[in-house]
């Protein structure tokens, strides 16, 4: 599972270095600001704010889903969050392609697993197999919903294309391990977990 | 160059308007927009001296 999980991380780094360079650049140029200009406004103190909670917020992202504590005091978010964060990763690539992103997230909705890495990987590949699957232009929904009693996450591409790539056996087999199942039909990758009180 | 008409158009709100200011410090009269086809008509329009 290791080589495809850090493998299937590499549309969210990429996502992650080009996101992270709108604030920065921006910061600079405020920064440019201060140093021409009379002093710090309440508006660009503000502005500047905004700017360094967009990077903690980019890099927290980043460090759930690539580096998920093995063990953490407590429940970690929900499956809708966890969903979300990765997804907003995708957020250059899917807006170079024009693909819309619709979201239909039920809260607080967590999985009976305490594996993390397992949980992040699984999210991971259910949700970054979406933009390959989808065309330009197209739509993507994301919906994490309890069905029954369990979690369910699907990425749903419309239209897909023709040729979309099988899924891996990685991915199936970690949520057979975690007492769920997973898989992929067309432009369709599904995940389904038992509900519970979390990892 | 000095009061030049200078229309700046970025999608990142914070940046433009950063770059907006720092050409209003420097003498310039500056414009921002965030949408590049409005971006070309105000361009056809106004005929700044750069964009």
């Amino acid at each position: 599972m290791a080589a495809a999980r850090w493998a299937a991380l590499r549309p969210a780094l990429e996502g992650f270095v080009h996101d992270a360079r709108n604030p920065l650049h921006a910061l600079m140029l405020q920064l440019e600001c201060l140093r021409v200009g009379p002093g710090v406004t309440g508006r660009r103190a503000a502005d500047m704010r905004a700017q360094l909670d967009r990077l903690r917020g980019l890099l927290e992202s980043l460090g759930d889903v690539a580096l998920p504590p093995e063990a953490a005091a407590g429940r970690g978010p929900g499956l809708e969050v966890r969903a979300a964060r990765a997804m907003g990763l995708l957020g250059w690539a899917l807006n170079r392609r024009r693909i819309r992103c619709v979201r239909m997230l039920e809260p607080q909705l967590h999985v009976a697993c305490r594996d993390r890495e397992a949980l992040e990987f699984l999210v991971g590949q259910a949700l970054w197999h979406g933009p390959s699957a989808v065309r330009d232009g197209g739509q993507l929904e994301l919906t994490v919903e309890l069905r029954g009693g369990d979690a369910c996450l699907e990425v749903a591409a419309e239209p897909c294309r023709e040729a979309v790539g099988p899924v891996l056996p990685a991915f199936e087999a970690a949520a057979r391990r975690l007492g769920g199942d997973a898989g992929r039909d067309a432009g369709r990758t599904w995940l389904r977990l038992p509900a519970g009180r979390g990892a | 160059m000095s009061g030049a008409r200078v229309l700046v158009v970025d999608d990142e709100a914070a940046a433009r308007e950063a770059v907006v200011a720092l050409l209003e410090s420097w003498g310039h009269r500056a414009e921002g927009l965030g949408d590049g086809n409005a971006a070309l008509h105000r361009a056809s329009e106004s005929r700044p001296d750069r964009c």
